[in-house]
């Protein structure tokens, strides 16, 4: 008899299990881990969406009293996406995520990283709108590019870690 | 004794048009917690700590002042003329992925993400590549299939003559695009690929034969010049 009930338990266990989330997001609770590429990472460099960067820990980082994270601990994260620099004073755009430390859990870790280089298009559009009036002009605007993005080795990338989410 | 009628068959009337009121907005309710669920997923999953709200509309076309709601509401509308060819939650996901990207980029950059909203919404060509490839990484990474957002845009997106002064990109040059990103990215969807038997899949196959074999050129040559789709 004390076997059924069991048995039935384990059914009840596994079924509430199998509608788990694979996430919790309930606790608050996050240590900050800066790192910084191993080198520069230019928008108009040698980069490709897919890439793996290199990057190290900037400083020990500490959870309840241990260290989690020593100083100069590599991590590896991943280029996601590129957007190049355009027309209308659109800037390059860099978006890095898929961040690794060893150790560490990917799902504890809330990481997307974007960076954009100048964006000119506070001064496209007035210029634009103020030349409308004289046929074809206002259109010349649209050459004005926004800068490339780069990431230097001393630019300081901040990810967040949650040790109590699973 | 008409009148007496008359307010009889109103009376047994009542029950069925409550009935369909009832059976409708059950079947509104059913869409509205589909799509709801599967942008939970994509926002969870993808830990987008950014508020997002869904509404499904079952008005046909977005109207022109609408345009840009996902900028300035941060709100999602779903239009029944687009929902109509969704055929599974993975092509939902593509289609909220894209639209949730554009969101995410109305909070970000200068003023508040105000200055990005706006280049977004008088420029959108140059955003949209962007919102294609991000829109790949967040279904992929929310459990779905990428490709569904290639078998999505091949069904809904018109395919213009030209794109060198319009607004937007060719719908055949977006579709290269995104199928050279997952390719590259996520080889394996391409190799365990449920899609080859989905019509609308090998259609996207037969239309960009051009396109593909440009692909595979330079995966042989190993060149990583930006290929100039038609």
């Amino acid at each position: 008899m004390n076997k059924i009930w069991g048995l039935i338990l384990a059914l009840i266990f596994s079924l509430n299990a199998a509608f788990a989330l694979s996430y919790d997001y309930s606790d608050t609770e996050f240590v900050n881990i800066p790192l910084s590429p191993l080198k520069p990472i230019l928008s108009n460099g040698d980069i490709y969406e897919g890439q793996e960067i290199r990057l190290k820990v900037k400083k020990n980082i500490f959870c309840h009293g241990c260290l989690l994270v020593k100083k100069g601990t590599i991590a590896t994260a991943r280029i996601e996406t590129i957007v190049t620099k355009g027309m209308n004073g659109f800037p390059a755009e860099i978006i890095i995520d898929n961040f690794k430390i060893d150790g560490i859990n990917d799902s504890q870790l809330m990481s997307t990283y974007y960076k954009a280089g100048k964006n000119f298009a506070l001064l496209v559009y007035p210029i634009k709108w103020a030349l409308t009036p004289i046929p074809f002009v206002g259109s010349l605007t649209n050459l004005i590019h926004g800068t490339d993005v780069r990431i230097d080795t001393d630019d300081v990338i901040v990810i967040k870690y949650f040790p109590h989410w699973k | 004794m008409k009148k007496l009628l008359s307010t009889l068959v109103l009376l047994l009337s009542f029950p069925v048009f409550a009935n369909q009121i009832d059976n409708e907005l059950q079947k509104y309710n059913l869409t509205q917690s589909r799509i709801d669920n599967v942008a939970a997923n994509i926002l969870n999953m993808n830990k987008i700590p950014k508020r997002i709200v869904f509404s499904y509309n079952d008005t046909d076309k977005k109207r022109v002042l609408d345009i840009y709601g996902e900028l300035t509401k941060r709100q999602v509308v779903v239009y029944d003329e687009l929902y109509r060819t969704v055929e599974d939650d993975n092509e939902l996901a593509a289609m909220l992925a894209r639209e949730i990207m554009l969101v995410v980029k109305s909070y970000n950059g200068m003023w508040g993400g105000r200055i990005d909203a706006m280049q977004i919404a008088f420029s959108p060509k140059k955003f949209e590549i962007a919102a294609d490839k991000r829109a790949v990484d967040f279904m992929v990474k929310a459990g779905y299939n990428p490709l569904a957002l290639i078998t999505y845009i091949n069904k809904t997106c018109p395919q213009k003559r030209s794109d060198k002064v319009g607004r937007t990109n060719l719908t055949s040059k977006r579709l290269a695009i995104i199928y050279e990103y997952i390719t590259y990215k996520y080889p394996n969807q391409l190799v365990n690929n449920p899609y080859e038997n989905n019509k609308h899949y090998q259609n996207f196959l037969l239309t960009s034969i051009n396109n593909r074999s440009m692909l595979n050129e330079k995966i042989r040559t190993k060149s990583t010049k930006a290929l100039k789709y038609e």
